[in-house]
């Protein structure tokens, strides 16, 4: 079984200031995940400055395989002195894991990361050490199925000072509201929400400093693989199939032939979930001009090719996670819930041109080649990993 | 009874047939029919290329237009479900 790291984040810009001296990179591969969050020195543009050169820096050297050594020497010899303080400086905090399990946290000068694990707060056991001169923390552990973890900036344990809390929201007061939380069983982008949220509370919608919470979830993969239109051979159609049923995950079917195709191939009548227009009320989901969804077993969508798609893409041109989404149960809706809940994505794009459709064709890629590249890119910005295979 | 199978999709939804289908029904329910003839909706019958591509019952229509519900439902219809009736 493969786990998969969600991960979202937030930063709240310190009250006044309209960048954030705080900055968070994610770097992803099929093999590795690593996230590094770094907090410039004050606030502001030169903070935001040294923040991002930190954090980049950070997060590509090691996505190369470098060693802490090699990216505190780097940061050093590269970072900007701030001609006030006479001082380069930014802290970070950097996670990696490969395969999903292995995990090797660094910590400088941050608050230290939380571990929520089978409902408790869990202190991962740190080897302090020096490094040109600064003081690392650092930790090996291994990720379980059901971990949460959260990194903050020094700004979420300050949220409150001299208000709410005397000495602000404390490292132990946010782990325990992290715990708590974590029983709802939500995903990442809700947590940190959460979080985002009692910090600007705290500050009384005035955050006195810059506030950073990067949540990730530790979970199964979830896969999905989208087979849209006929294999250019017909001979490939029953292959076709097969790879879809076989696939691991949801599996989908985009278009009317491609449908009748599957039904074919797996001896099964396609029943259209059609509905009269005078039986569909005005609830969103069943608005006009919505290609309907068909049913077919063992196939979890089944819905109408190019319009649906094409619809698709505008949804995930306007929400950024599955949560943005509006709600409604027609077919284009019910594929972006799926493309932005899933972590890897596998299209098979038959390359059929429909002789009925040659209009259809721009510059030698069919309309839905274009759609699904689309679907692609905006996946891919979201650190999705997705495949596109011609049939 | 009569099934009437409209295709609704991604040729046919561009040509209309939710619209062709929406008049359809309302001939339906004007003559009090609706317990005897049933709209079904379908994917691609392969006729893409004309217009919209309806059934009745196993017998296919090509190059149906949208706005000849009306008047599809007198001449393909009502004298099939004479028909049905008198036999």
């Amino acid at each position: 079984m493969r786990l998969f790291i969600e991960v979202a984040w937030d930063s709240l810009a310190k009250h006044g200031e309209e960048l954030c001296g705080d900055c968070v990179r994610v770097a992803t591969t099929p093999q590795s995940f690593i996230v590094v969050l770094s907090d410039g020195l004050g606030s502001g543009v030169k903070a935001n400055i040294m923040a991002t050169l930190t954090a980049e820096i950070a997060a590509s050297m090691f996505q190369r395989g470098a060693s802490v050594e090699e990216v505190i020497s780097t940061l050093v010899a590269t970072l900007p002195e701030c001609s006030v303080r006479k001082l380069a400086y930014a802290t970070f905090a950097a996670l990696l894991v490969e395969r999903g399990r292995d995990a090797y946290l660094v910590e400088y000068d941050t608050p230290p990361l939380i571990l929520i694990r089978g409902g408790q707060i869990w202190s991962l056991p740190r080897v302090e050490r020096e490094v040109e001169g600064r003081k690392i923390h650092e930790a090996h552990f291994w990720l379980q199925e059901g971990d949460y973890l959260v990194m903050v900036s020094d700004g979420y344990v300050h949220a409150g000072v001299g208000g709410l809390y005397r000495l602000g929201w404390g490292w132990q007061n946010i782990a325990v509201s992290v715990r708590r939380w974590v029983q709802t069983g939500g995903d990442a982008h809700s947590l940190v929400r959460a979080l985002s949220n009692t910090a600007m509370r705290l500050y009384d919608g005035k955050p006195g400093d810059d506030s950073t919470a990067v949540a990730m979830r530790v979970r199964r993969t979830v896969v999905a693989t989208i087979w849209t239109g006929p294999p250019a051979d017909r001979e490939q159609d029953a292959q076709a199939v097969a790879r879809l049923m076989k696939s691991r995950g949801i599996k989908v079917i985009c278009g009317g032939t491609t449908a009748q195709i599957a039904a074919r191939v797996l001896g099964q009548e396609l029943k259209v979930d059609w509905v009269p227009p005078s039986k569909r009320g005005n609830t969103p989901s069943r608005a006009r001009g919505t290609p309907p969804t068909a049913r077919l077993d063992g196939v979890d969508l089944v819905t109408e090719g190019i319009l649906t798609l094409g619809q698709t893409v505008s949804l995930l041109e306007q929400a950024k996670t599955v949560h943005d989404l509006p709600p409604g149960e027609d077919a284009a809706s019910r594929l972006a819930r799926i493309l932005l809940s899933a972590d890897e994505i596998h299209f098979l794009v038959g390359t059929a041109i429909n002789p009925n459709q040659v209009a259809d064709v721009i510059r030698g890629e069919s309309m839905r080649m274009l759609y699904v590249k689309e679907l692609a890119r905006q996946l891919e910005q979201r650190n999705k990993s997705v495949t596109l295979e011609r049939i | 009874m009569i099934t009437v199978t409209i295709c609704v999709g991604s040729s046919c939804s561009v040509r209309g047939s939710d619209e062709f289908a929406d008049a359809l029904e309302r001939e339906i329910e004007k003559r009090g029919l609706g317990d005897r003839i049933r709209l079904v909706g379908a994917f691609c019958m392969e006729q893409c290329s004309k217009g919209i591509s309806v059934k009745v019952d196993d017998q296919q229509y090509r190059e149906v237009h949208f706005l000849e519900a009306a008047s599809f439902f007198e001449r393909e219809i009502l004298p099939r479900l004479n028909r049905e009736e008198s036999s």
